[in-house]
């Protein structure tokens, strides 16, 4: 096998860049990040270009998208989640971007990288645990502590709420890279068994049909995943800023 | 299958996986957080309030309507209303002069009625009198001409010359019972 699954991984500078001592080399992985808030804006923009009344094919589009965050943050926070709406408007768009990018031959999934989801999980803990302070002081601290649980019991209680809490951006970035890299992972590996098996002969091309129709099942299903993890890490998210906003419940 | 994999990325000199190579976290984390924040501010500076616009216009729109519907609904109930309430007035006027013109044309009838009973009358009267003066008158002729006929009959039939006074006699006694009859 002259490719292995892990090359898609891989991290290539295309220009290397030192700023105070940062490295800020711009990569594929940068690439692909440029293009995905590029392509987005221009999906919003373009759809609205019209605004009009009765909305066009485009236009629905993007009023299905802001109806559809704007519903998930007012089901899940309540109407003063609002303010926090544009973030987590953004954060579903650009994991679904980077998501449905990474769908397309050739290119790279930037939400592959654990430091990368990781990095937004911290973003959206540190953030909620900043505006949970902000908001209640101290008071904040009665998330840990249900109320109606029977006193002997609030020790061990607290302690697992404490470890639940904590644990919060590792499952939060964890799930969306293990879901990313296991699917890309999972169709270079049968695409290799196609063209392993299309080099034996003849006998190989009826064989390579059955990891070719899986991976074309699989390419439907990944579609559906990038979806579904750029949804599950925005209603978490809007999970984790309703505990932030009324934490004792 | 998986495990070559493996095998050759861990004979690779980076080794493992990309996702571990921390060399590449710095760069990653920058440029993430810079196109993040980009995309952040075009969104909640641009993207967003139009679509936000758009729907609360179109809501705007949609209650205006409503609510016009509504006022056009109340108004189309009231003229309703006013109608129905002239077409009453309509209906109970023109029974009202039904009525009077049926009166009329019956005080009409009975007038003519009457008026033609009177004048039936009063020519059925003169017909009578006229009748009646026609048969005195036709009765005195006959007075003198019996007496002609009765001074005739006696001279020929029976060769009596009768006297005037007996013949008028005569005669008066036969008319008299005649009229009497």
């Amino acid at each position: 096998m002259a490719h292995s699954p892990l090359e898609q991984f891989e991290i290539k500078p295309l220009a290397e860049f030192h700023i105070a001592g940062v490295d800020a080399s711009f990569t594929n992985s940068s690439l692909m990040m440029v293009i995905v808030v590029t392509l987005v804006t221009l999906f919003l923009t373009g759809g609205m270009r019209k605004s009009a009344l009765v909305p066009g094919r485009w236009q629905t589009m993007v009023e299905m998208a802001y109806e559809f965050v704007a519903n998930m943050v007012k089901e899940n926070v309540g109407k003063e989640g609002k303010q926090y709406f544009p973030f987590i408007f953004t954060l579903f768009m650009f994991i679904l971007g980077c998501n449905l990018l990474g769908m397309v031959p050739y290119s790279f999934t930037v939400t592959s990288h654990i430091v990368v989801t990781f990095a937004l999980a911290a973003t959206v803990f540190v953030g909620v645990t900043l505006i949970g302070f902000f908001k209640h002081g101290l008071g904040y601290l009665k998330l840990f502590a249900p109320s109606g649980a029977p006193g002997w019991l609030l020790p061990l209680i607290v302690v697992i709420e404490i470890i639940s809490y904590l644990i919060r951006p590792i499952s939060l970035s964890v799930r969306l890279f293990a879901n990313m890299l296991a699917g890309h992972l999972m169709m270079k590996i049968f695409a290799g068994f196609v063209i392993s098996l299309g080099s034996i002969g003849v006998a190989g091309y009826f064989g390579a049909v059955l990891p070719f129709a899986f991976n074309i099942f699989m390419t439907g299903l990944e579609i559906l995943v990038a979806f579904l993890q750029a949804y599950v890490f925005a209603i978490l998210s809007c999970i984790y800023l309703n505990d932030a906003m009324h934490p004792s419940h | 299958m998986a495990t070559t994999a493996t095998t050759e990325v861990a004979n690779k000199e980076a080794g493992g996986l990309p996702q571990l190579d921390f060399t590449t976290f710095e760069e990653q984390i920058v440029w993430l957080f810079l196109s993040f924040i980009v995309l952040l501010v075009i969104v909640s500076k641009v993207a967003l309030p139009r679509v936000t616009k758009v729907l609360e216009e179109r809501e705007e729109r949609i209650a205006g309507d409503l609510d016009k519907a509504e006022t056009q609904r109340r108004d189309a109930d009231e003229t309703k209303a006013a109608y129905e309430a002239s077409l009453a007035t309509a209906r109970a006027e023109a029974q009202a002069v039904m009525a009077e013109a049926k009166a009329q044309i019956q005080k009409d009838m009975a007038k003519a009625q009457s008026e033609l009973d009177a004048k039936l009358n009063a020519e059925a009267a003169n017909a009578e009198a006229a009748i009646r003066a026609a048969k005195d008158k036709a009765l005195e002729g006959l007075g003198d001409m019996a007496k002609d006929i009765t001074r005739d009959l006696a001279e020929k039939l029976a060769g009596v010359d009768a006297s005037d006074a007996d013949i008028n006699k005569a005669v008066e006694n036969a008319l008299n019972s005649a009229k009497g009859a």
